[in-house]
């Protein structure tokens, strides 16, 4: 890779397109059961309140 | 509804009485954590409750991920790539770019632990992703022998980068906050 100063591996094979395709449901509105359990994570109630200081 | 007070620390000093109860990390926060915040893109947050006792700690920093059809790659944001080589091609292309805040350190107190800190940790970092419009929030996940941390972040949606046989004490995982269309 040229410009890419990191130390971790480039992402590929199954993970790469497990990302590329999680991205796509996204965006298109195709999701499945998984999306639809961390989306739920992701706006359930909270138990605190978060107060930003 | 109990409340957290999330505060941006410049320096570890604050931590001088944390116990997180997993030696390496405790060790790190007490000896190393204050050179690492040395650079500026480290940033330490400390989260304490109504007694204003801190229950939890986390550090954050920025990456980006650039999709370049045939990998993805991960890269902090001191290594902006402007463009990557086609692995197929062996030519030069431009790839897609999406920016991460990244987890670089969590850790709640061992005297608060199964109170949900940690979960409402990582919702406090979605809505500052979300604020800045970052699609995905990335981490290395903490894994040895002793204690793992990828369950914990399993369970609030991230998914696996890499195997996690490959020998190394952390694992490369990822949260997409990309708000979905709803069909």
């Amino acid at each position: 890779m040229l410009g890419v100063k990191s130390r971790r591996k480039p992402i590929s094979g199954e993970f790469a397109q497990n990302l590329r395709d999680q991205i796509r449901r996204y965006e298109t509105g195709q999701l499945n059961e998984e999306d639809r359990k961390r989306i739920a994570f992701l706006s359930q109630p909270r138990e605190y309140e978060a107060i930003w200081e | 509804m109990g409340k957290l007070n999330f505060r941006r620390e410049p320096s570890a000093k604050v931590l001088k009485d944390f116990q997180c109860g997993i030696k390496e990390m405790d060790m790190f926060i007490h000896l190393h954590l204050d050179e690492f915040l040395s650079d500026h893109k480290n940033q330490l947050f400390v989260v304490s409750n109504e007694d204003n006792v801190i229950v939890g700690m986390f550090v954050l920093s920025e990456g980006y991920f650039y999709d370049a059809n045939d990998t993805f790659i991960d890269a902090p944001v001191y290594g902006k790539p402007f463009a990557v080589l086609d692995q197929q091609t062996n030519r030069t292309k431009i790839a897609k770019r999406y920016s991460t805040v990244e987890i670089e350190y969590l850790a709640v107190s061992q005297a608060c632990r199964d109170q949900h800190i940690g979960t409402e940790i990582i919702l406090a970092i979605t809505d500052l992703a979300r604020s800045q419009h970052t699609p995905f929030i990335t981490v290395d996940a903490y894994v040895t022998i002793h204690y793992s941390a990828v369950l914990f972040y399993e369970k609030c949606g991230f998914m696996h980068l890499e195997n996690q046989d490959r020998g190394y004490d952390t694992m490369r995982m990822l949260l997409n906050i990309i708000p979905p269309i709803e069909k």
